[in-house]
């Protein structure tokens, strides 16, 4: 049985400030049961608490994701299987 | 081209003459995982040649193990395992040392009072750190005062983007426990943000 029922279960007049928090990260992904999306929704587009935490978990989000790029070494891939040459006939 | 089905994205990695360890499949598998693969053990080690040497030993011990890949997992997935576990501990033998414990990350999270938040939050002022070089050195900051368990995370998922179900075969955890470090993760580094943010 998907644990997720057992936990959605009680919130049949509508999840909490609490139950929301708690499956962000699944609501974002989209990988929520669809009942389940569209109560966390419409408590979501009335709750100004939820909103204004929802804004800022979402621009930390952001944030992250546009972590500087990472310059590749030139000759990495040159030097990486030189080195595997020169191991594996060790080995 | 033979082909597995869990590379049939990658044309061109012959899994196949791979395992039974031809070395121009392997040579080619180098050429093609090394950028991304790099990128990953990168982040985690902030150490451009050690960063290196991870890489090499990485598909050193990838070959030399070749007999121990289980085909229940995608090849390259397998693969990134071996480099994030030599990543960690690597990182975890330089004297750096996280600064944020468990307890810290639990004070992190927000709070509720009969399912209600305890708090308020105020709008963020993007303007209080416009420049985005800054933003990115201030986040990248938070980022490394987290513990390693939630720091490798948050790599792989909200930097490299890679999908909760290779994180959870490349980490061996399960899809629910990469899910809920990525949230306290979240949450603990929008608590580290919010004085930064603030009007
Ligand atoms: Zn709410």
């Amino acid at each position: 049985m998907n644990p997720l029922k057992l936990v959605f279960r009680p919130f049949m007049r509508g999840p909490s400030c609490e139950d929301v928090n708690r499956f962000l990260c699944e609501y974002m992904e989209g990988t929520l049961p669809e009942k389940t999306r569209a109560k966390f929704q419409a408590h979501l587009s009335n709750c100004s608490a939820c909103i204004s935490y929802f804004e800022q978990y979402k621009a930390t989000v952001e944030m992250v994701n546009e972590q500087k790029a990472i310059s590749i070494p030139d000759q990495l891939v040159e030097r990486t299987l030189d080195f595997l040459k020169a191991n594996i006939h060790r080995n | 081209m033979k082909q597995s089905s869990d590379l049939s994205k990658k044309p061109g990695i012959d899994i196949e003459a791979l395992l039974k360890g031809d070395q121009r499949a392997f040579e080619h598998l180098v050429v093609s995982e090394s950028p991304r693969l790099f990128r990953v053990i990168m982040r985690i080690l902030n150490d451009e040649a050690e960063a290196e040497n991870v890489l090499q030993e990485t598909f050193l011990q990838a070959y030399l193990g070749l007999d121990t890949f289980r085909k229940e997992s995608k090849f390259t997935t397998w693969l990134y395992a071996i480099g994030i576990n030599l990543a960690r501990a690597s990182f975890r033998k330089s004297k750096r040392l996280s600064s944020l414990d468990e307890h810290d990350i639990d004070r992190m999270q927000p709070t509720f009072s009969r399912g209600m938040f305890s708090q308020t939050f105020e709008q963020w002022n993007p303007q209080q750190l416009a420049e985005k070089s800054e933003r990115q050195r201030v986040v990248h900051d938070a980022i490394d005062q987290l513990p390693d368990d939630y720091r490798t995370v948050v790599i792989l998922r909200d930097i490299e983007e890679h999908s909760t179900d290779d994180v959870s075969k490349m980490l061996d955890i399960s899809g629910g426990a990469v899910r809920v470090r990525l949230h306290r993760a979240r949450q603990a580094l929008r608590s580290m943000l919010e004085t930064h943010f603030r009007d």
